[in-house]
């Protein structure tokens, strides 16, 4: 058991669910905190330093997404995962755009879980990259200063638009971004909901990029949510 | 009948000693044979317009014959000896003739105008009466009691093809076969003489039902159009009663299946957390190990079960928000093979009892659709199919290209829908005969595909038969830009 999996604040109002949680992860070797609620969790938050967050989404008082707007108004950086039920996509998507890094599905396995906070905890403490500095993941390699796309050593010819579209998922791989902030990012703020486009300019990205386009390895679906970049 | 001429034969009699007592009066006051012409005009009129034109006619001869005899030339002789007499007398016989025809007829009209008067009547206290009817209970014991109370009749029988119920009155009796083939063969009949009608129940040109009336033979009888307006309002009534059921119905159903989401939605919600603790420990347990074999077999079952519990909820969620006011589309790519792989691996949970398989004649291909209503409208296909197949019978999904469209189907061995009943299902709410006692359900999943098509431009439809079983097809176009193919 490595000590150092992490210091992990559990922000969860069921009681037995948070014990569960808590001495699970104890045992595997995460620093766990404990809070019942959004405002416990924004107090605890002020005298611990964590390196993630696990927050409900249901939650009494001021909610988990609103939580999770203030702890990012806060901690720029902090992962913060959140806890959400199947069929709540539209809560998923509302959670993403609050700033959560990412959601896990209730009922979960606790494999799915700490590999989702453990990814977490290590982008956190990777020393943020400068974003002038080539991405490589798997045999994908992004240059941004020459605005340059490899694949197994081989250039990709991309369009300035499609070259943003990959740039932003891969500085976010394993991450899902939502449609909404990845049009926001290729167009400004004002172009939401136009998914129809996004589904063409992905599509054609994949033709590129993937081997195989129909069932892709990089770049991801999260049906109803988004896209997902591959993690390294 | 036989009343009706002997009171003529009496009347036929007793106008002799009124011509005699007009004739006593004319002698006594010594009456020239032109004033005692019009003397004995007067109560030829009255008969003629109180008895009728045979009775005066009769009187008109014995008033000619006593003239004759008592006032013209030669006096107390019927021979005259004035050709003018003659002409005299076969004018006054002629007119007497003609006025009390006049008056007759005058007297016939009257008699019916009154008679129809009061048919109308009828009918109007008959249908203030059937607007009153109690529209919970039956209405058509109440209908043909009524119309035999209003029009005096021997006996109403009343088909209602709907309720398939016959309803009767009266001390009379009208076969029952009778009335149902009215119905079934459509056709009106009329027996006047004997005071029968038959009469189809039609709302616009449907029929619903049959009536049969019959006159008592010791009353006046209802005509075709007194006939006719019966029918109508008896239809009328039927059909009132029939929308006011149905329309409560759906009412009643709507208003428990509200209460049923909502009872589904609230436990649903609360059976997930305790779900997530259960999966969370028990998972937790695999993932901190290491446990004896026993220890692990255990974990792994409390693992397995909350899974299951936790698909069960999860369907419970669904078919609660599903019934949701109102389809909000949200259009998006979705690629069939993998939403098949999805649908599948969701319904291995629950399907303990049967074999899903999958074929898939399209591997690259994507539809534009809203796709998480596009997998609920699925899995309530692939659900149905499981709650009607003969045990163990696999059920296959199969997605196919035609033409421009991607058609799913979900066949399932061992049911059979009858073709009348084919659009039927489709509706909401509405559950075949029998299926209730079959199978669990509440008439919303079918209607919520059947939504879900209409949203889509897209179509649903069933084929069945007897050997090969059912097969639901779902129909949606294909994408025609994009990235898949």
């Amino acid at each position: 058991m490595n000590p150092l999996n992490g210091r992990v604040l559990i922000v969860e109002d069921d009681s037995a669910l948070r014990r569960t949680l808590r001495t699970t992860l104890d045992a595997l070797g995460f620093d766990i905190g404990e809070a019942g609620n959004g405002e416990e969790a924004l107090q605890r938050m002020r005298m611990v330093d964590y390196e993630a967050v696990l927050l409900d989404i249901n939650m009494p008082g001021i909610g988990g997404i609103e939580t999770c707007r203030r702890i990012r108004t806060i901690f720029t950086r902090l992962p913060i995962l959140m806890l959400t039920v199947r069929d709540s996509e539209d809560d998923k998507v509302e959670a993403l755009e609050a700033g959560a890094d990412d959601y896990v599905t209730k009922p979960f396995q606790i494999r799915e879980l700490t590999a989702r906070m453990r990814s977490a905890i290590r982008r956190f403490r990777a020393p943020e990259a400068p974003s002038a500095m080539p991405i490589t993941i798997g045999e994908v390699i992004l240059d941004p200063v020459h605005r340059r796309v490899r694949r197994s050593g081989i250039d990709v010819r991309l369009t300035p638009r499609e070259f943003d579209a990959l740039r932003f998922l891969m500085e976010h791989a394993g991450r899902p971004v939502t449609y909404a902030r990845l049009l926001t990012a290729l167009r400004g703020s004002d172009s939401v909901g136009d998914r129809e486009y996004l589904r063409v300019l992905i599509g054609q990205l994949r033709k590129k990029i993937e081997r195989n386009s129909a069932n892709p390895e990089y770049i991801l679906t999260d049906s109803y949510i988004g896209y997902r970049f591959r993690e390294v | 009948m036989a009343g009706s001429w002997s009171k003529r034969l009496l009347r036929v009699l007793a106008s002799a000693p009124i011509v005699a007592l007009v004739t006593v009066i004319a002698y006594g006051a010594h009456a020239k044979s032109f004033v005692a012409g019009f003397i004995y005009l007067f109560p030829i009129m009255l008969i003629a317009f109180g008895w009728g034109f045979i009775e005066a006619s009769i009187a008109s001869v014995l008033a000619v014959g006593c003239l004759d005899y008592f006032f013209t030339e030669p006096l107390f002789h019927f021979y005259m000896s004035d050709p003018q007499d003659w002409i005299a007398l076969i004018s006054f016989e002629a007119i007497v003739l003609v006025v009390s025809r006049l008056a007759d007829r005058l007297k016939r009209h009257a008699t019916e105008v009154g008679k129809q008067r009061e048919q109308v009547e009828k009918l109007y206290l008959m249908s203030r009466d059937i607007l009153l009817l109690n529209r919970r209970a039956a209405v058509g014991a109440e209908l043909v009691r009524r119309i035999v109370e209003a029009f005096d009749l021997d006996a109403v029988s009343l088909w209602d093809a709907r309720e398939a119920r016959l309803d009767t009155a009266g001390t009379g009796f009208i076969p029952e076969d009778e009335v149902r083939a009215i119905y079934f063969h459509q056709r009106h009949g009329d027996e006047a003489v004997n005071g029968r009608f038959k009469r189809v129940l039609l709302v616009g040109s449907r029929a619903i039902g049959a009536i049969g009336l019959a006159g008592a033979s010791d009353r006046p009888f209802i005509d075709a159009h007194t006939a006719d307006a019966i029918a109508s309002l008896a239809a009328l009534a039927l059909e009132r009663s029939h929308s006011f059921k149905a329309e409560s119905e759906a009412e009643a159903s709507r208003q428990s299946e509200q209460l049923r989401s909502a009872v589904l939605d609230g436990l649903a919600h609360a059976f997930k957390t305790p779900l997530a603790t259960i999966q969370g420990a028990s998972s937790g347990l695999l993932e901190i190990g290491p446990l004896g074999p026993v220890q692990n077999e255990l974990v792994t079952l409390i693992n397995q079960e909350a899974l299951r519990l936790s698909d069960l909820t999860t369907q419970a969620l669904r078919t609660a928000k599903i019934d949701g006011d109102q389809l909000t589309v949200n259009k998006e790519e979705v690629r069939v093979q993998p939403l098949l792989e999805d649908i599948s691996e969701q319904c291995s949970h629950h399907l303990s009892r049967h074999h899903l398989h999958l074929r898939s004649e399209i591997s690259n291909k994507s539809i534009w659709v809203d796709g998480r209503l596009l997998k609920l409208a699925l899995l309530e296909l692939v659900d149905n199919a499981s709650k009607y197949a003969d045990p163990q019978a696999p059920i296959t999904l199969c997605a196919s290209l035609t033409g421009a469209d991607v058609t799913f189907s979900v066949r399932n061995e061992g049911s059979y829908i009858a073709p009348e009943e084919r659009l039927r299902i489709f509706r909401r709410f509405y559950r075949s005969p029998g299926s209730q006692y079959r199978a669990p359900g509440t008439g919303i999943g079918l209607s919520f595909v059947k939504r879900f098509a209409e949203a889509h431009s897209g179509n649903v439809w069933v084929e069945s038969d007897c050997e090969s079983g059912t097969i639901f097809f779902l129909t949606l176009s294909a994408c025609t830009q994009g990235d898949s193919d």
